[in-house]
């Protein structure tokens, strides 16, 4: 037998310690979630699931990370486009910026966030800003109150306290997926293949489509499954910018906290496994939509 | 098509480039690497443009200098293909015909027939739902040239098209080439570094120096008698003679004060036992590599201690009885003398 040849040094050691490292931070911490989660009976389980607002907090929480996904999709898409083909001043800033989603604290961003979109925020209610200050320049003119309170309230942004804020904050957290995901693979692209599509007679747009996405395709794929797994499971900022009314705009974290405060520990833990199926389902989902279109091209007709 | 004429002032790639090739003619574009021949392709194709101002580009008279690579109506094969991978090969071919706008877009069956046929001029019918990376190189460069003809190209532009393959794949897909051209009779460019390929497959060769066309003519009139030294050195081996005060090239040579360099073939030295008129040159056999069919001498002139390769057929080499350190006489055949300052 030939002997192989490996490029860690101690393989038996490497492999023990991560088969070792991964129980202990990954494996051991589910399988307490699973454990505590029996501790309830099949009844209190599903009692536990289908209480309304319960429901309503899974509704919320999964549509709209799958409402950001969606949009990181595109925008990431454009993003990480853009900063690999359009050489523009200030790249690299704009650049070093999409990672700050990954280092700032999510709270601090839940809190900027709520400041500025939020009804009595700068954007959120831009609207009534304008009036202020139209009323406020009006007042000098000797005519106070030219405007009424409410005349452009047209112009508060439509999201204001309602779920929309809470999609917001998701796609801000899960930007640098889509783009971390695609630009190496733009980046290493080669211009022929363009060309060629060119000379073929081919516009912009049907490159794009049939010759572009379909390589790059595999990672944007990863790139909106990990946005959607990381909006699935965001507390911090989206607690600061919903309103948080139960059965209304509550999210499945901050249900868990609240039955965690009323020690209800294992009705929490069975929300969580709840949660982790859903986000294993998807990235399971995902995995195979890449396989298959990874092993499509190798299937002999 | 009748004329591509292409002036292009540039300091450095092209430096006022001018090439008419006709209709139906397989035309090489021959040069060292950065000569300037795959941008003056690139520059045919609309990939590239040229420096604004400095010329056109024609297509029956037409200028298409402005029109985008897309309109041009040109094939272009790239040297590394550019197969997309994710197609099949029939997807890839039909390509061309599927991005057409709806408008001018042929009908599924009319495509589906159009591949077909092109599948069966490369002769890969067998293959139309394979995926690039399940071909070998000869067959990936057919695909390529099939996908390239599929949208029916005025001019069919091919860069350094065997480049990647290895050289009995080589030496069969150009004979292939030529097959081709001579059925289909699209007019072709091609680029290449590749002196043997050129002469052996091309109609007329353009050999390309430092962004100029040195000599722009049939692979005959190129090899036998060529513009300048650089297209005599760079289309094969060669002997150099300078002339000196102590004494000419060779004792024909009545000119040596006019004639700075002389050029001859290993080919065209002939070796002789004997010196019947006293006209030949006294040399020693220093050394002989055999190469096959052709077998190549290495000897030294007595007068002034110059090296000379001769290259002679196995027969004649055979004939001859040739072995080491063995005294002959050289006599020159056919040799090319230049009067330029050309700097060696």
């Amino acid at each position: 037998m030939a002997r192989v040849t490996r490029v860690i040094p101690g393989l038996p050691l490497t492999l023990g310690y991560t088969l070792f490292y991964l129980s202990l931070l990954v494996l051991l911490p589910l399988a307490g979630l699973v454990v505590k989660t029996t501790q309830l009976s099949w009844h209190e389980f599903a009692a536990t699931i289908v209480d309304p607002v319960v429901v309503a907090a899974f509704k919320l929480t999964v549509g709209a990370s799958v409402i950001a996904a969606a949009i990181n999709g595109v925008f990431g898409l454009i993003v990480a486009w853009v900063l690999v083909r359009e050489p523009f001043f200030g790249r690299r800033f704009f650049d070093a910026l999409i990672d700050l989603p990954f280092a700032l604290p999510t709270a601090v961003a839940g809190i900027t966030f709520s400041a500025l979109y939020l009804k009595d925020g700068w954007i959120g209610g831009l609207g009534d800003h304008i009036v202020a200050a139209a009323n406020l320049l009006a007042a000098y003119g000797g005519h106070p109150d030219l405007f009424s309170p409410g005349a452009l309230s047209w112009l508060d942004l439509p999201f204001s306290n309602t779920n929309t804020g809470i999609v917001i904050v998701l796609v801000f957290v899960g930007l640098p997926f889509v783009v971390r995901t695609v630009q190496p693979v733009l980046q290493e692209w080669d211009a022929e293949f363009e060309q060629a599509a060119h000379s073929l007679g081919a516009n912009g747009w049907t490159t794009f489509r049939r010759v572009i996405f379909p390589e790059i395709f595999p990672a944007w794929l990863s790139g909106v499954a990990l946005a959607f797994a990381r909006a699935i499971g965001e507390y911090g900022s989206v607690i600061f910018i919903a309103s948080n009314i139960p059965g209304k705009s509550q999210i499945v974290p901050l249900q868990i906290v609240i039955k965690l405060d009323e020690f209800q520990t294992p009705q929490a833990t069975a929300m969580g496994v709840v949660l982790l199926v859903i986000a294993l389902l998807v990235l399971l989902g995902i995995n195979g939509i890449e396989f298959w279109a990874r092993h499509r091209q190798l299937a002999v007709a | 098509m009748r004329r591509i004429s292409k002036s292009y002032g540039s300091s450095q790639a092209l430096k006022d480039v001018s090439l008419k090739v006709n209709s139906g003619e397989l035309v090489a574009l021959l040069g060292p690497s950065g000569s300037g021949k795959t941008t003056l392709l690139r520059i045919i194709a609309g990939i590239e443009d040229a420096d604004p101002g400095s010329g056109e580009v024609l297509f029956d008279d037409v200028d298409v200098s402005s029109t985008n690579v897309g309109k041009r109506r040109i094939g272009f094969v790239f040297q590394h293909y550019a197969l997309f991978k994710q197609m099949s090969v029939f997807e890839n071919i039909a390509f061309g015909l599927r991005s057409k706008p709806w408008r001018e877009r042929p009908s599924k069956a009319v495509i589906r027939a159009k591949v077909e046929e092109l599948l069966a001029l490369v002769q890969l019918q067998n293959f139309a739902r394979r995926y690039p990376n399940q071909l070998s190189g000869g067959q990936r460069q057919r695909v390529a040239l099939a996908r390239a003809l599929a949208v029916e190209p005025q001019v069919l532009l091919l860069d350094e098209p065997f480049g990647a393959l290895d050289a009995t794949v080589r030496r069969e897909l150009r004979r292939w080439l030529r097959k081709l051209h001579d059925t289909i009779k699209v007019t072709t460019i091609f680029v290449t570094h590749d002196q043997e390929e050129a002469l052996e497959v091309a109609d007329r060769i353009a050999v390309m120096n430092a962004g100029k066309i040195e000599q722009f003519a049939s692979p005959e009139e190129v090899y036998e008698r060529p513009a300048n030294p650089f297209v005599f050195r760079f289309l094969g081996n060669y002997n150099l003679f300078h002339a000196r005060h102590d004494g000419a090239p060779h004792p024909h040579d009545e000119t040596e004060t006019a004639a700075p360099v002389t050029f001859v073939r290993p080919h065209d030295v002939e070796i002789l036992r004997e010196n019947p008129d006293g006209s030949a040159i006294a040399a020693k056999v220093t050394h002989i590599g055999f190469a096959g069919a052709a077998v190549n001498i290495e000897l030294v002139r007595h007068d002034d201690q110059q090296s000379i390769d001769a290259e002679l057929t196995n027969q004649a080499y055979r004939d001859l009885g040739l072995k080491q350190d063995d005294e002959v006489f050289i006599r020159l055949r056919n040799s090319h003398s230049f009067y330029e300052d050309y700097a060696i």
